[in-house]
Order: C-alpha cells, then sequence, then structure tokens
C-alpha cells in the first residue's frame, strides 16, 4: 500500500482552516481512516456493478436513524451520521468534536466553520488511495504502471532550489496572418493539451538541436516556448505558417482553410518530423496522444457471421443530419446523441456485401464501436457537406448541438457492444455500461477545447474556448478574454471541432524507444571501431620506429 | 484491513421501526437499506447521472455554483445549497424525471412481491 510520508509524520499537524486548537490529535487514525474510505468506495461501485459476484462489504449506516444516505464519519471517534437529517451535526455539537468527512466524497467538514474546508494533505490521501482501490479492482489492465506520487529525487531537489519559477500560462493571442483564424484556432487547442503540452515543455523536441529542415516539430517546440514565456503581447506565427505551406501546398495561400483539415495535416506533419516515427504502431507524439481503434462489425444477413476489422482513428467525425433511419428525429442534437448514432447498426444495401463464409452476396449490418479510447478524444461535426468535391457549392448546418464538459466513453466502447449483445438487450446504454471492467474513471473524459465557426462556409471566422485548470478563455485571434464554462457549453450553434481528455491516464512501464537503443548500440560500435583504429595506427608507428632501428 | 464503520450492522432483522410521521412508508428505511445495500441505489443513480449530464444540467449547476461562489466574499456550502436546491428541483428534466421515477417503481414491485 502507499505510504504517503510525505503528507504525515507522527504528530504533524494538518493545516486545515484556522481551527487548530480542534484538530484529532490522532492525526495517523485521520488518513488511515480516508485511505479506508477512499478504498471503499471503490470497492462499493465495483460491486454495484456486478450483483451476481457481490463480495460482503460493510455498510455504513446513521448511528441515530439508520439511513444509508449520505453518511458522514466523524474524524474524532467512530460515529457515523447521516447529512439529511442533521445526526452527523448534532453529533459534533453533543460532543465537541469538530472534524467529520463525507464517505462517499472524501471531504472534509468542519463545525467551527460551518463549512467544508479543502485540506490537501487530506485531499491527496483519499485520491491516492482512490487510484490505488481502481489499480486493484481493474484487472484488465495488467500492465499498466501502479501510480506513485512524484517525489524529487536528490538531483532534483537540488535543480529546484535553484531554479527560477516564473508565470507561464499560456494565455497570449495569435495574430491573424491574413484569413489564419482557421490556425489559430487549433493551434490554441494544441496548446492547451496536457499531453502535447507536456512533451514539448520538457524539451523532447529541441528546436535549437534538430537537424531537420521545413520541421514541424521545430515550429511546435518554438511556438510553446513563445506563448508559455512571460509575454503576454499577441505572437505571430509566420514561422509555423510557412512551413505548414511548404508541407501542405493546399494548404497555401490566403483563402479562409478548414480548421478540420488544418488539423490533420498538422498532425501527419508533426507525426512525419518526430524521431523515431514509424509507419506501424508509432508511438511519436501524436500516435500516442490522438490513437484510438474503431472497431467495425459486418454481420452477414444470410448466414449471420461476423467479420470483424481495427482501423487507427485519430478523430471521430460525427454526422449531424439524420438520413432517415433513427437518429436524431424530433430530439435535440447531443454529443452523446451523435454518438449513439454513430455506433447504431446500418444497414448496407441488399446487395452489398460479398460473405466469406457463405459465399453469398447479400445484405448485411454494419457496426462501429471503439475498441480502444486514444488519450485525447477529438470530436468534428460535420457541419460542412461538401458536394462531389466542390468545395464552393457546400451547406453549412447550422444546428445547435449540446456538448457536456465531461463524458462517460463506456457506452461506445466495443466491449460494452458486445456486453449488450450477450445480455440480449438492444438500445438503452444504461445498464450494460455498468458492468465493463474496471473502474468509471477509465472511460471519463474531461472537455478543454472547443473550435467554434462563424458565419457562412467561406467568409467565416473561427473562435476557441480553452480551459487552463480549470478556468475557460475565449481566444479570438489576438484577442483573449476570461470567459466561463456556460459561455463556452452555449456556443452550440458554433461549435465544430471539440476536444476531451481522459480523467486518469495509463502508463505502461517505461521502455527505451527502439530508436533510441538502435543509437546508443550504434555509439558503442562507433567507439569500438575508434579504438581498432587507433590500435592499428599504433601498430604502424611502432612498425615505423622499429623498421629504422 | 481499516474498517471505517466498526458499528455498522447490516440487518435485516432489525426491530421494526415506530410509525413515521413524516409521509414516509414504514417500511422505508429497511427498503433504502436493502437499496443501497444490493447497489441498485448506486446504478441508479449512475443512470440519473448521465441523463442529467446529457440534458445539460450538472454542467448549468456545476457553472452556477462555481460563479456563485465567485461573487460572493465567502459562502458556505450550505448555504449555496438553500439557494439553488429549489432551481435544481424545478429545472429537472420531465422526460428524466418520468423515466428514473418508473425505474425506482419498477424495483420497488420488484421487492414487494419477492
Amino acid at each position: 500500500m502507499n505510504q504517503d510520508t510525505l503528507a504525515v509524520s507522527a504528530g504533524a499537524r494538518l493545516a486545515m482552516c484556522s481551527h487548530v486548537d480542534v484538530y484529532p490529535h490522532d492525526t495517523d487514525d485521520v488518513f488511515r481512516k480516508l485511505r479506508a474510505l477512499g478504498t471503499w468506495n471503490i470497492q462499493r461501485l465495483h460491486n454495484a456493478a456486478r450483483p451476481s459476484k457481490r463480495r460482503k462489504l460493510s455498510l455504513p449506516m446513521c448511528d441515530t436513524c439508520q439511513s444509508t444516505l449520505r453518511p458522514f464519519a466523524c474524524l474524532h471517534c467512530p460515529s457515523t451520521g447521516c447529512w439529511h437529517e442533521r445526526h452527523m451535526r448534532d453529533h459534533l455539537e453533543d460532543t465537541d468534536h469538530n472534524f467529520c468527512v463525507d464517505v462517499r466524497t472524501g471531504t472534509i467538514y468542519c463545525n467551527a466553520c460551518a463549512d467544508f474546508v479543502y485540506e490537501r494533505a487530506a485531499a491527496r490521501t483519499f485520491a491516492i488511495a482512490t487510484i490505488g482501490a481502481e489499480e486493484i479492482v481493474g484487472v484488465a489492465r495488467n500492465n499498466r504502471q501502479p501510480f506513485e506520487p512524484w517525489r524529487p529525487n536528490q538531483k532534483e531537489s537540488t535543480i529546484l532550489q535553484t531554479a527560477i519559477s516564473m508565470p507561464c500560462q499560456a494565455r497570449r493571442g495569435l495574430l491573424n496572418l491574413g484569413n489564419t483564424c482557421f490556425m489559430n484556432a487549433i493551434l490554441q487547442a494544441f496548446l492547451v493539451n496536457p499531453l502535447l503540452r507536456d512533451f514539448f515543455l520538457s524539451d523532447k523536441h529541441n528546436h535549437l538541436l534538430c537537424k531537420n529542415r521545413d520541421c514541424t516539430c521545430c515550429e511546435m517546440d518554438k511556438l510553446f516556448s513563445e506563448m508559455y514565456s512571460e509575454n503576454a503581447t499577441p505572437y505571430g506565427p509566420a514561422s509555423f505558417l510557412a512551413t505548414t505551406w511548404r508541407a501542405s501546398a493546399e494548404l497555401s495561400g490566403y483563402a479562409q482553410q478548414d480548421a478540420h483539415e488544418f488539423f490533420m495535416a498538422a498532425l501527419n506533419h508533426i507525426h512525419s518530423t518526430s524521431r523515431g516515427s514509424t509507419k506501424f504502431q508509432c508511438i511519436c507524439i501524436v500516435h500516442s496522444t490522438f490513437t484510438g481503434l474503431l472497431q467495425s462489425d459486418v454481420k452477414c444477413g444470410r448466414c449471420g457471421n461476423v467479420t470483424t476489422a481495427s482501423d487507427l482513428m485519430l478523430d471521430i467525425s460525427l454526422e449531424l443530419q439524420d438520413k432517415g433511419s433513427a437518429g436524431h428525429a424530433g430530439s435535440e442534437l447531443t454529443l452523446a446523441s451523435c454518438l449513439r448514432r454513430y455506433t447504431q447498426p446500418e444497414k448496407l444495401g441488399p446487395n452489398a456485401y460479398d460473405c466469406a463464409n457463405c459465399g453469398k452476396v447479400s445484405h448485411a449490418d454494419k457496426r462501429l464501436s471503439l475498441r480502444k479510447l486514444p488519450p485525447v478524444l477529438s470530436f468534428q461535426f460535420k457541419r460542412f457537406e461538401h458536394k462531389a468535391g466542390d468545395k464552393a457549392a457546400a451547406q453549412k448546418i447550422e444546428a445547435p448541438v449540446r456538448f457536456p464538459s465531461s463524458i462517460n466513453m463506456a457506452p461506445y466502447t466495443s466491449l460494452a457492444m458486445a456486453v449488450r449483445e450477450q445480455e440480449g438487450k438492444d438500445g438503452g446504454p444504461d445498464s450494460a455500461s455498468s458492468s465493463l471492467p474496471g473502474p468509471a474513471s477509465m472511460y471519463e473524459y474531461d472537455l478543454f477545447a472547443v473550435v467554434c465557426h462563424e458565419g457562412q462556409i467561406n467568409n467565416g471566422h473561427y473562435t476557441c474556448f480553452a480551459r487552463s485548470q480549470d478556468e475557460w478563455y475565449r481566444f479570438d485571434d489576438d484577442k483573449v478574454s476570461h470567459s466561463s464554462l456556460r459561455a463556452c457549453l452555449s456556443s452550440q450553434p458554433q461549435v465544430y471541432m471539440c476536444f476531451y481528455v481522459k480523467k486518469h491516464l495509463d502508463y505502461k512501464p517505461y521502455v527505451t524507444p527502439s530508436y533510441k537503443v538502435a543509437r546508443e548500440a550504434e555509439a558503442v560500435r562507433e567507439k569500438q571501431r575508434e579504438r581498432e583504429k587507433e590500435a592499428a595506427r599504433m601498430r604502424e608507428v611502432e612498425d615505423a620506429l622499429l623498421a629504422t632501428v | 484491513m481499516y474498517d471505517p464503520f466498526p458499528r455498522a450492522l447490516c440487518s435485516h432483522n432489525s426491530t421494526p421501526a415506530m410509525p413515521r410521521n413524516d409521509g414516509r412508508n414504514d417500511l422505508y428505511p429497511q427498503l433504502l437499506r436493502r437499496m443501497t445495500g444490493h447497489g441498485d441505489y448506486d446504478r441508479l443513480l449512475w443512470v440519473l447521472t448521465q441523463k442529467l449530464n446529457e440534458s445539460g444540467w450538472l454542467d448549468d449547476f456545476r457553472d452556477k455554483s462555481k460563479e456563485m461562489a465567485r461573487n460572493a466574499d465567502s459562502i458556505s456550502a450550505e448555504t449555496m445549497m438553500t439557494e439553488l436546491r429549489p432551481q435544481a428541483e424545478a429545472t429537472i428534466p420531465p422526460k428524466v424525471q418520468q423515466e428514473i421515477m418508473t425505474m425506482i417503481r419498477q424495483y420497488l414491485e420488484k421487492q414487494v412481491e419477492g
């Protein structure tokens, strides 16, 4: 089990609110309790999903009324009390105990403050215990690196002592260089992408050391350095634009471009200029961040045989229009309804499928599902219906689409489809999702960027909402303004793309990338060759000397 | 293993409760215990959460409570709850309410039958 020794040592105090005098004396016991609650919660949720395999779990009940709704545990003694009937608060009043904790969330309540208080070490203990319990419960993820809180080692501590900290919050605007709002919106979405940010800010591709020409990775590195610096004046990404033009001629020129096209082209360029990128199973930053697996199951109408195929996907493009089949008729468009429609069975034409199993040509059902979820999920709403490749004669679909600040992707996974098939139910994603392997947090995503398009297809304008920690900002080229979640979510008629990041990331144990292994082996061989050359030269010199004697 | 609930009893044969005066059925505590103990409560709560998330209700109150806290000098959780609860209860989409009530009703019917 985790020993969060950073948080507590015997006698250390919890630094919460100002009520120092009434802290529980035994802080070790408090942390033990918090850890137990974190673990218990996950086990409870895991049990709830598996009624057949239920293990015996103790159930907290209010000591006074035996209610099992919203129990709180006293931090000074073993009492349990419910919240709604005030029984826990009565207990605190009666006994002069001051602190209690909400069993469901681990939040601490201070009676003297008459409010919930935040205490960092307590919150960390609860969170770490929760993650630990999730790892045990999520047995499907055997090759996951167990979570460990970061502790600086000796070398890192020394560096931290002399390091100068500076504000770097990336709230700079980007200058419009001539209809480049499509690029600016996507770049802001890249800048606030946690995985891309961590990669480039930790110097994984240093543009001063890279020898490539027209290297988009170098442009990204330069962009991150500029935008995360202390300089707050708007920045003109001219070299990024120039490199993009050279890499993708179809995006060049000052006409308005499609942001999604630019997004895909940029991802491709970053991938191809990444060190060690490969055609298959690439581990470059783009593929590590955005790649998911899309599974398509085709069921033959005659023999029922199902053929399964998987494809890599970097994003999901969602249709907005109802093609007649059971779709959005009547009800409003939401991200969830678009995903349901995306993953529902689609009938292929009467003679469209040549079945390998029964050898006949017949009708078939095709169904898409998400086999593997990427760390960052990108959605595009297909608002622009191009007719026969002629960009000019396209229509924009202005329908508002409601999207949430967080979404659980479990119902759209291949696993969930399989479970539903077995249970014989169809539609109604609610029941099956709770019996999927692993804790719910495996499937949960948080919104962090939204790209909006206003106006018509040819003379529109792109803007972007981006989240930095818990605050939302609106980016309109060089104009940056503090916004709110409400404003972001109200952009339903304009939303074009949205980006979600997984709540909890899974890490495999670190393995040195193959190109690094190869490079080191090569360096060793090079040294060996040098030594041999040197030895050969020495022998020649000796021979020459001997000859003169 | 450390048991955070040392006095918890999962007893189905406790003494019958006194007649209630809060408008609730006499069987309420027992049914509630069974519902939470067997995980049905958590399952229903999950369904409700997904539906409220999709309808935008969850985000609406996420934003309302955050902005309320931001604009006040210092405000307690209880005060916020008192102020937001009426709005929250009133704005639950009728369709969601019906669907969840139906699920609860179905659950109760099964309990009373068996």
